[in-house]
């Protein structure tokens, strides 16, 4: 281990090798046996390093993790000499550490000599777990002659204030988003249930991060086979990192070359906590405030926080809307084009003629500025997206409209073109759900081409196409479209409409 | 990968409505004229007979398909030579469903289109649920196809109601007679006929000894719509023009104009009808596989989803032209296959049946 | 498996890309608006078409008006009817494309001869529609009618529908010509539309659609009942919803508006004479009332009803009788009545029927009822005669 630290500081060129070295620790299966021969001395070497004890001699524990920590320049090594000459080591981290917290401990140790005080702290007798104490914020304090560290946990650093998620804002509900932080994001939810059934069963994975991440779930609520069939994916996950909830969602879904999200991921407390009181599995990543949420159903992905906090007559409406917002964001250009292209029919008759009378001139097939507008707009919203708060949405505003009239004063583009475009756009701008409005708007594309090559029968094939995908769906072992497709008993309480809460009876383990 | 009774209902629903407002009301209206609808009321009592001797076999063979039981109760070669006339009657069927599919589609969607294009995209996506889903997905499409078509048949209806003239659908009986009525419920039955796919799909089904509640109730259902659909279309185009447009419903449909603005909603209603024959059809591409692997020994059925994909999708491209097809039904469906593979077998199945299985019990008793 | 899925995807993708067999761009058709069938002197047929131009359409749109034509007149001559239409495409750069055809015309001389011929390609062609207006066009062409240039709508075909629409019938028409068609105890109809003779005021020339085209047995034109002979026509035949109606009572004329009209019909047959007895009801509203009659009594309104229903059923009575002497075709469905009422006797009088009309013995009565004297009561005094 120690080897593979070494060359921390040219990430490069041991990256690889610090990989396999963390695999041989944790992996002890016959793959890491294969490369243990390449690797075999380092192998030892390591070995012996992990095995290694902390020492009674404080000097050995110096050099032990000196050598560990060679090249990090944020750890702090603070030898204290007690005027006895017995000797104290601190090892922290100064970013991580509440520094008066420190000091009230050296004072301690250093004036009244108080060395039983730190008894209150955890004890650790190995190198490494001293190690990755400390990485994680930990303070090492090694005494002469005690064959042990203590590790105070004085962790304090500078983290994001708890503001309202800006992606699911809510209109009435509390204004609480989770942050970065794994502890703050727990207590958000303990606060909101608080009875010792919701458990947080900690986890840690990723061998260069070793981020720690959180399965929360109710024990009276879970069905116990969807916990298991969770523990068994987590299981069998295999990285050396893990930055955000987003790495763990694509270890674990069930299909991966699926468009649609089949873990929902959320930023607001209250979700979490109703989506556990509903016997759903939650995981909490340290440092990513999107809590995973699973299983997810299409329809949740429709519904927002606030649904539940408003009125159910409304609320039942909305749902509504948004369903046929969302039916529409991915077929309104096709349908169009099919129907201007293949059956004009269908239009009436004054509607066609100003359709056809706005199309004198205009030099592209319907298909093609159709495509083209999309694209446009959809290059809008990605600029737009990644511009700061102030300008985005001016440019791409501004951007919309000048590239919109421009190219109908210029008789490029047919003016319905622009119209159907920023309904569209609109439309797909109704999801609650961000994640969901992605795979409605890229299924828009080849709805388009299908609708421009096929007509309505071929926008027709396409749909059935994708409600077959969507039946054949599963996220842990729950389908996609309940309770729809297969009809549950749920299907009028929650999920098209919702129902008066006091003619639902509260969730219930199933 | 069972489906609940439920599922089933959706599913008979939806492939049998399909077919009651699509081919059975003109033909029906040819024969019957304006009594129409009481010879569809009689078929779907006659649909509801059949239905039931159907879930009576399948109740005492709720563990296996028909290619199986009909080998234990005829012995091993009657029993496959029974199991393989079926099969090859269900491929049949549905190349013959296919084609006047992609043929009315071609009809009323389009004009140079090739037949096989349309033809193709149908075989494909049947393939592509048998593969990813088999009989669950097929359900499960049809819970959400089958709601909605039905709520789009009740708003057409709905719609339709202002050019109704109701003294069209006078006299009753007397231009018709008793002959002519039945006559024309022969058409109609024999396709409500058609759930004898239930014989197939019971090992299937979760709870398959409560089956006749969903089953009786999902051929209710589009015995009521055809006959809605008949009344409705003698109303509106009175019987000579009705019994002389192919597919009348879609003809009325298109006829609505609510408001100067909804107008030709055939396309509309169309667009969900799609739904219901694919349905229809990748239900008789999962029964024509599984029973084909069944007869054959093969092991995984999914192989043969291909094969049988491939072959329904040639049989198809075969056959001359729409009428020769619409032919099918009046030769060769009604007259024979009616008679012989929905009444006459499943009642010897069921005495056979009923013999077989009561026997030992004798034996035990005495 | 894997391998076989990509296969599939690669094809249907190859497929459409290759395929757009159907696909034409909206400003690609010809949109047929209105057709015209005459004969021609030589004694073919004759078909105009009259073609929607959206450009024109759109520059009239913005106000710019009257200097072009939102649409084209052309016209082609020979013996089937597709062949026409083959002739008219020969004469276009575009598709032409049938499906918001709205109406057709007949030269009275066609209609004349007989249009059985042209009837079946109207309900063919999957493109057209059903709901189409058919006209016959009084003492004249049916190109002439395409031809009339009308400021509420650039399409003279759709103008003659809302006319009809709105004083009669509406875009059943068709329809309802081919319902008759099939039926033995009935004989179709056809509105008709002529063109105005231009007066000073008017610049444009004007349709008006007043009279009943009335057709035989073999779809041939043997008459025509126009103005309140038409709408009593329809009223028995029991298609007319609403109408305005003024009658002379001896003491001054009184004008209604009549809505919700209904008609029921009772047959009869004993031995060899056939009774029909017709009733006609309406409620109305009063919307002129130049007597002396003060209609919100209810003891002066009843006696009022009275003699207009009195009068209208005289009114009725005569119109009858004008078809059964006259043309002796049953344009108002009381075979139907029979059919319905005698199912069985009925068989033995369908082939003869057009010899059985003109002798049966048809009683009409009306109710009419006055529900909504307008704003007010008794004429505003000092109008009218003072009494």
């Amino acid at each position: 281990m120690v080897s593979g630290l070494a060359h921390g500081q040219n990430p490069r060129m041991t990256g690889v090798r610090a990989v396999i070295l963390f695999d041989f620790a944790i992996i002890n299966g016959s793959h890491a046996t294969k490369i243990a021969d390449l690797f075999g001395k380092v192998r030892v070497e390591m070995e012996s390093n992990r095995q290694l004890d902390v020492n009674e001699c404080i000097r050995m524990n110096h050099d032990a993790l000196l050598h560990v920590f060679r090249n990090c320049a944020d750890i702090v090594f603070r030898p204290l000499r007690l005027t006895d000459d017995s000797e104290i080591l601190l090892v922290y981290i100064e970013e991580l550490t509440d520094s008066n917290k420190l000091e009230q401990i050296i004072s301690a140790c250093m004036i009244s000599r108080d060395l039983n005080r730190l008894a209150q702290y955890e004890s650790v007798t190995r190198i490494a777990e001293v190690v990755a104490k400390v990485l994680k914020g930990g303070t090492a304090i090694f005494l002469d002659g005690r064959p042990f560290a203590y590790l105070a946990d004085l962790t304090a650093f500078k983290q994001r204030a708890i503001n309202e998620p800006s992606n699911e804002a809510a209109i009435r509900g509390p204004r609480e988003g989770f942050t970065e932080d794994l502890k703050t994001n727990l207590s958000l939810i303990r606060r909101r249930i608080s009875h010792p059934s919701l458990k947080f069963e900690k986890h840690q994975a990723g061998e260069l991060t070793n981020t720690e991440f959180v399965v929360a779930y109710i024990e009276e609520q879970v069905k116990p086979e969807l916990l298991q069939e969770v523990g068994r994916r987590l299981q069998a996950i295999s990285t050396n990192q893990l930055l955000d909830s987003g790495y763990l969602e694509e270890f674990i879904e069930d299909k991966s070359l699926s468009l649609f999200p089949q873990i929902q991921n959320t930023e607001r407390p209250d979700t979490v906590s109703a989506s556990l009181l509903a016997g759903r599995v939650a995981i909490i990543v340290d440092g990513s405030p999107n809590v995973l949420l699973l299983p997810m159903t299409f329809w949740a992905g429709l519904q927002a926080a606030e649904d539940h906090y408003e009125r159910f007559i409304y609320v039942s409406a909305v749902r509504l809307l948004r369903l046929v917002l969302a039916i529409l964001s991915c077929l309104l250009p096709s349908v169009y084009v099919a129907l201007t292209t293949f059956h004009p029919q269908m239009i009436p008759l004054a509607l066609m003629l100003s359709i056809s009378a706005s199309r004198e001139g205009i030099p592209f097939p319907t298909v093609i500025e159709t495509l083209l507008m999309e694209l446009m707009f959809e290059g809008l919203r990605e600029a737009g997206l990644r511009l700061p708060k102030a300008i985005g949405s001016a440019v791409s505003i501004v951007g919309a409209l000048v590239i919109g009239e421009a190219a109908v004063q210029a008789g490029f583009i047919s003016a319905p073109i622009v119209m159907i475009v920023a309904g569209t756009g609109i439309a797909s701008f109704a999801f609650p759900s961000y994640s969901l409005a992605l795979p409605f708007r890229m299924l828009r594309f080849p709805l388009l081409l299908a609708g421009g090559f096929l007509g309505l029968y071929g926008v027709a094939i396409g749909v059935m196409f994708i409600i077959i995908h969507l039946v054949t769906l599963k996220s842990f072992g729950m389908p996609y479209l309940k309770p729809v497709a297969p009809i549950g008993k749920n299907f009028w309480k929650d999920a098209f409409m919702r129902m008066n809460k006091r003619f639902v009876p509260a969730p219930k383990k199933q | 990968m069972k489906i609940s009774r439920w599922q089933l209902f959706w599913m008979f629903l939806t492939l049998e409505i399909s077919m009651s407002v699509w081919l059975t009301v003109s033909p029906t209206i040819a024969i019957a004229k304006q009594d129409a609808w009481i010879s569809l009321a009689i078929s779907g009592v006659i649909g509801l007979f059949v239905t039931l001797i159907f879930i009576l076999v399948c109740r005492r063979h709720a563990s296996q398909t028909l290619v199986e039981f009909a080998q234990s109760l005829f012995g091993k070669w009657i029993g496959r030579l029974i199991g393989a006339s079926y099969i090859l009657m269900w491929f049949s069927v549905s190349a013959d469903i296919l084609r006047i599919f992609s043929l009315f589609i071609k009809q009323y969607l389009f004009h140079d289109t090739p037949l096989w294009v349309i033809a193709f995209l149908m075989i494909a996506a049947m393939a592509y649920i048998n593969y990813a889903g088999s009989v669950e997905a097929i359900a499960r499409f049809s819970e959400l196809a089958g709601p909605l078509l039905l709520i789009g048949i009740v708003i057409t209806f709905g719609l339709n109601l202002s050019n109704l003239h109701p003294s069209l659908i006078l006299p009753v009986y007397a231009d018709s007679g008793a002959f002519s009525i039945l006559k024309g419920s022969f058409v109609n039955a024999s396709f409500l006929g058609e759930s004898m796919m239930i014989m197939m799909l019971t090992p299937f089904i979760a709870d398959s000894k409560q089956l006749l509640k969903p089953a009786l109730l999902a051929i209710c259902i589009p015995s009521a719509v055809a006959v809605v659909t008949s009344v409705m279309v003698i109303m509106t185009f009175g019987t000579n023009i009705g019994s002389t447009l192919v597919f009348p419903y879609f003809s009325m449909v298109r006829f609505i104009n609510y408001l100067e603005f909804i107008q030709n909603m055939d396309v509309w209603v169309m667009f969900i009808w799609i739904f219901s024959v694919f349905v229809k059809l990748a239900s008789y591409l999962f029964i024509n596989s599984h029973g084909t692997a069944q007869l054959l020994g093969i092991k995984n059925g999914r192989i043969m989803i291909g094969i049988v994909a491939a072959i329904i999708f040639a049989l198809s491209l075969v056959p001359a032209n729409k009428i020769g097809m619409l032919d099918y039904a009046k030769l060769v469906w009604i007259p024979y296959i009616f008679p012989i593979f929905i009444v006459g077998l499943p009642i010897i199945f069921l005495i056979v049946s009923l013999i077989k299985t009561n026997d030992p019990h004798v034996k035990k008793a005495t | 498996m894997k391998r076989i899925g990509a296969l599939m995807v690669l094809l249907l993708v190859t497929l459409f890309i290759a395929g757009c067999w159907d696909r034409n761009e909206i400003n690609d058709y010809a949109f047929w608006i209105g057709t015209a069938l005459d004969v021609s002197e030589n004694g073919k047929i004759e078909k105009t078409a009259q073609i929607a131009v959206p450009a024109g359409f759109k520059s009239s749109g913005e106000g710019a008006g009257g200097g072009q034509r939102g649409n084209i007149v052309i016209s082609a001559s020979g013996s089937s009817i597709v062949d026409l239409e083959q002739q008219v495409q020969d004469k276009l750069p575009r598709k032409i494309f049938l499906g918001h055809r709205r109406s057709i015309f007949i030269g009275e001389k066609l209609a004349r001869q007989g249009i059985v011929k042209i009837m079946d390609q109207f309900t063919r062609n999957t493109d057209t529609r059903m709901r189409t207006d058919i006209f016959v066009v009084n003492n004249g062409e049916g190109r002439d009618l395409l031809n009339i240039n009308s400021p509420f709508n650039p399409f003279s075909a759709i103008v003659a529908v809302d006319q009809d629409r709105f004083c009669r019938l509406g875009d059943t028409a068709l329809r309802d010509v081919l319902l008759d068609v099939g039926r033995d105890g009935i004989r179709p109809s056809m509105p008709m539309v002529e063109i105005a003779p231009k007066n000073k005021q008017e610049k444009n020339e004007i349709i008006e659609v007043k009279s009943v085209a009335i057709f035989n047995k073999h779809l041939q034109m043997v008459g025509e009942v126009s103005g309140r002979e038409s709408l009593e026509l329809f009223w028995v035949k029991g298609v007319l919803k609403n109408e305005f109606l003024t009658e002379e009572t001896g003491e001054g004329t009184v004008s209604l508006y009549e809505s919700s009209l209904k008609k029921s019909v009772r047959t009869e047959i004993k031995g060899n004479r056939l009774k029909a007895y017709v009733k006609l009801e309406g409620t109305g509203r009063v919307l002129e009332n130049n007597t002396d009659i003060d209609i919100s009594v209810s003891s002066e309104r009843i006696p009022l009803e009275r003699k207009l229903n009195a009068i209208k059923a005289k009114q009725v009575a005569a119109t009858i009788k004008k078809l059964q002497q006259q043309y002796g075709q049953d344009a108002f469905g009381i075979g139907e009545e029979f059919h319905r009422e005698h199912p069985y006797q009925w068989k033995k009088l369908r082939n003869r029927w057009d010899e059985l009309f003109p002798k049966v013995e048809i009683s009409v009565t009306v109710k009419l009822k006055i529900q909504n004297t307008g704003g007010i009561g008794k004429r505003v005094p000092g109008i009218g005669e003072r009494g």
